[in-house]
């Protein structure tokens, strides 16, 4: 039977034999706008605070995690088997694949201006190509065959890009049902507290709520877009509404991401001042302990106890100052990963903006912005996944 | 108490004694400042004191007002309602465990879902389902030809995305092989001159060169399939035809070599699992026995809970396995093209994608536990 011919296209292989996936991908909630970048978000967020928790650790660990080294392609197993990563990975690729998309247009155009038959005219002389004329003509030949190949390229990528999208709209898919549960249970929460004010007040009104509410207003959207992509609908009117609410949503999600951001970069910048003016007052107490000792040895017996104590604290004891260093710099590197953080969000937003507000920007700008965002997210999940197979104890 | 700048030269050579008496004062103000500095600090940030290494371990994040937990939350209303009646308290503890089990199962499903593995099997669960629902449609002689495009469209893009999530594979195993081939190069030029190319080949691992192979197929196909939706008039192309089968052909070969390799593994599971079972049977009829046992054989799981869930596991990936094996014979033997042959490839896919989606959701049950356990 031919009917069944037509299934081969489809014929999935089984499930592969995966080694590495790991549920720290369950720890992501991965539904974000396009980038969809919660989910990396979140999985660095995770790793970031590990890291920084895991840095003050026992010396043990500590010196453990710094003995071990993680081979790059190791990390990039790791990130090839993340949700986030892999999203990361196609982002990157698509826009990428964009911009390439328009550098072929504009040669295309410059060779087409003239005369815009050339290309038909250049693959007809590759049809009657024989071994002798490419020999003859190897330069020729090869040039040929390169716009030959222009005359397809930019639609083959242009299809590619739309199978990645597609791809990164599945990725995100399946969302929704969570946060709908996630919401029932607040309604049950309100219900059963007798519509109180103080307790609506307390469950709704904080920013957890305003989140979840974000994350559900955009992943219904999103899920339509979907839909829609798959031709499950096919409502043009409806489709603008649901696409501007899409970009709406995720507009207001990287809004609130950047004050979150910016707030926690307050607070870093602030623990960070404290903890240098108590190295300096430390340093202080060090540099001013050997004259005390000095006079301490002089009148050993007329020392009150807790003097004693305090001196011998702080000429043996420099626990406290490799402390401080260590916080130091885990608020170092928390610091990157804030402002790579900072970085990729102003990007999505630069990138949005101009989408919901239907600037006139020129050609590429979407895609370079995009493929900014997905960099600067990419380079954020390298240095999470390597502090985290480094401190990792297996 | 003075403000006068003290001498800090550590190198003077006269120290008075008022000197010293400034320089203590110095001193214990600085301590103070430091210690206050702590306690400021203890305090803004909740619920330590000045235990350093705490201060050093608590992350740094905005912290959001609403505190209450769901559970916690379902916890508070048992107590509120226990004072009114006993059989209002007992129906409530009812529906607090059947809530607290929703809420269970709804993370464990969430776990699931956000792992490489969870999609990739649900897509594949929806997929063959579409498929058979096709199939079905198409027996039925059910006239609908717009709902049977709108399927074959999403069983199209769901294959495809199941391929994208394996794409990039091959890179990595080829690196990783390269590299092993390289270390061996090196071993052999230091230590083993004497020993022949089998030196090669019994220091890789078949499995890991099976895998490749396998990868390669797998992404090969993927370019086909997305030239061949592409441009379809390009796809009767006689020489490519021939080619994507040959390596279609590999790749079902491949897999079943895949397969035969993981049961082999699933055995070897099965041997042990049986050895900790009577271990563990041992173990507790008679405690002193053990001991003699003790260092020559060591149980990887002290739980017969754990065991009970391993086991469930390694049930489940037999049958995964078995039903993988017999799929993939339909596909080397070429017998898609019938009817009922599809029908039965759709129906074992599906019942595999099952068995691969509950070993997945018992090992989130034991990840949840773990986490529920660490946070307790």
């Amino acid at each position: 039977m031919s009917q069944f011919g037509t299934t081969d296209i489809v014929s999935g292989s089984e499930t592969p034999p995966y080694s590495g996936a790991s549920y720290q991908d369950a720890q992501d909630d991965n539904t974000h706008p396009h980038s969809s970048d919660a989910g990396a978000e979140k999985f660095s967020a995770g790793s970031g605070s590990e890291s920084h928790t895991e840095s003050s650790r026992s010396d043990d660990e500590d010196s453990q995690a710094k003995t071990k080294m993680v081979d790059n392609i190791t990390i990039l197993k790791y990130i090839l088997d993340s949700l986030s990563g892999r999203d990361k990975l196609a982002k990157i690729i698509k826009y990428a694949l964009d911009i390439l998309k328009l550098f072929i247009e504009k040669s295309k155009r410059n060779l087409t201006v003239l005369d815009p038959s050339v290309l038909t005219y250049y693959t007809k002389i590759l049809k009657n190509l024989t071994v002798k004329v490419a020999l003859r003509h190897p330069i020729t030949v090869i040039k040929v065959l390169l716009l030959s190949l222009l005359r397809n390229f930019d639609k083959k990528i242009d299809f590619i890009s739309q199978q990645l999208s597609t791809f990164r709209y599945i990725l995100r898919f399946g969302g929704t049902p969570f946060r709908v549960c996630s919401f029932l249970g607040k309604f049950n929460k309100t219900r059963k507290c007798n519509f109180q004010i103080d307790q609506i007040k307390k469950i709704w009104f904080n920013e957890a709520s305003l989140r979840e509410f974000l994350d559900l207003y955009y992943g219904i959207f999103d899920e339509l877009d979907l839909l829609y992509k798959l031709k499950i609908w096919t409502n043009k009117s409806f489709y603008s509404f649901v696409s501007r609410q899409e970009s709406l949503a995720w507009q207001y999600d990287i809004l609130l991401s950047l004050k979150d951001h910016w707030l926690n970069l307050q607070s870093l910048q602030k623990r960070q001042l404290e903890l240098e003016v108590q190295l300096k007052v430390q340093n202080n107490a060090l540099l001013l302990s050997p004259i005390l000792m000095h006079q301490a040895h002089k009148d050993d017996g007329s020392q009150s106890p807790i003097r004693k104590q305090l001196l011998n604290d702080l000429n043996v004891n420099n626990d406290a100052e490799v402390l401080i260093h260590k916080q130091l710099k885990a608020i170092k590197d928390e610091k990157t990963l804030v402002y790579l953080d900072i970085a990729r969000l102003s990007f999505d937003c630069m990138a949005n903006t101009s989408d919901i507000l239907n600037l006139k920007t020129p050609k590429g700008t979407y895609a370079v912005l995009s493929l900014g965002s997905g960099l600067t997210g990419l380079v954020k999940l390298w240095i999470t996944t390597k502090r985290s197979l480094c401190s990792s104890k297996d | 108490m003075t403000s006068d700048p003290v001498n800090t030269n550590i190198s003077s050579p006269t120290l008075t004694d008022r000197n010293a008496d400034e320089s203590w004062e110095l001193l214990k103000r600085e301590f103070n400042t430091l210690f206050s500095n702590l306690k400021t600090d203890s305090k803004e940030e909740g619920n330590f004191t000045d235990n350093k290494g705490v201060i050093a371990k608590k992350p740094i994040v905005l912290q959001d007002n609403d505190d209450s937990d769901f559970t916690q939350n379902q916890g508070k209303v048992a107590t509120a309602t226990s004072t009114t009646s006993d059989r209002s308290f007992k129906r409530t503890l009812g529906s607090i465990e059947m809530k607290k089990r929703y809420v269970k199962k709804n993370c464990q499903a969430k776990f699931v879902f956000n792992t490489l593995e969870g999609k990739e099997v649900c897509s594949k669960i929806l997929q063959h389902t579409l498929g058979l629902l096709s199939l079905l449609l198409l027996t039925r002689k059910i006239r609908l030809l717009n709902f049977s495009s709108k399927l074959r469209l999403v069983i199209q893009q769901l294959s495809l995305f199941r391929y994208y999530l394996r794409f990039g594979n091959f890179a990595i195993n080829l690196y990783k092989i390269i590299k092993r081939f390289r270390w061996l190069r090196e071993m052999k030029k230091l230590h083993y001159k004497d020993q022949s190319i089998l030196f090669y080949f019994k220091n890789f691992r078949f499995f890991d060169i099976i895998e490749a192979f396998y990868n390669l197929t797998d992404e090969l196909i993927l370019f086909h399939k997305l030239q061949s939706m592409f441009g379809k008039k390009n796809t009767s192309h006689a020489n490519t035809n021939r080619l994507m089968t040959f390596v279609k052909e590999q790749h079902y070969i491949l897999w079943e070599v895949l397969n035969i390799l993981a049961i082999n593994k699933n055995i070897e599971q099965w041997r042990q699992l049986i050895r900790d079972e009577i271990y563990l049977s041992i173990y507790n009829t008679s405690g002193n026995a053990i001991k003699e046992y003790e260092l020559k054989y060591k149980l990887p799981t002290n739980d017969k809970v754990n065991l009970e869930l391993r086991k469930n596991n390694i049930t489940l990936d037999f049958y995964k396995i078995i039903l993988n094996l017999l799929s993939n014979l339909i596909n080397i033997k070429g017998k898609r093209d019938k009817y009922n042959s599809e029908l039965a490839y759709e129906i074992i896919s599906v019942g595999s994608g099952v068995t691969e989606l509950l070993k997945l959701w018992n090992r989130a049950k034991v990840t949840s536990a773990n986490e529920h356990t660490s946070a307790v």
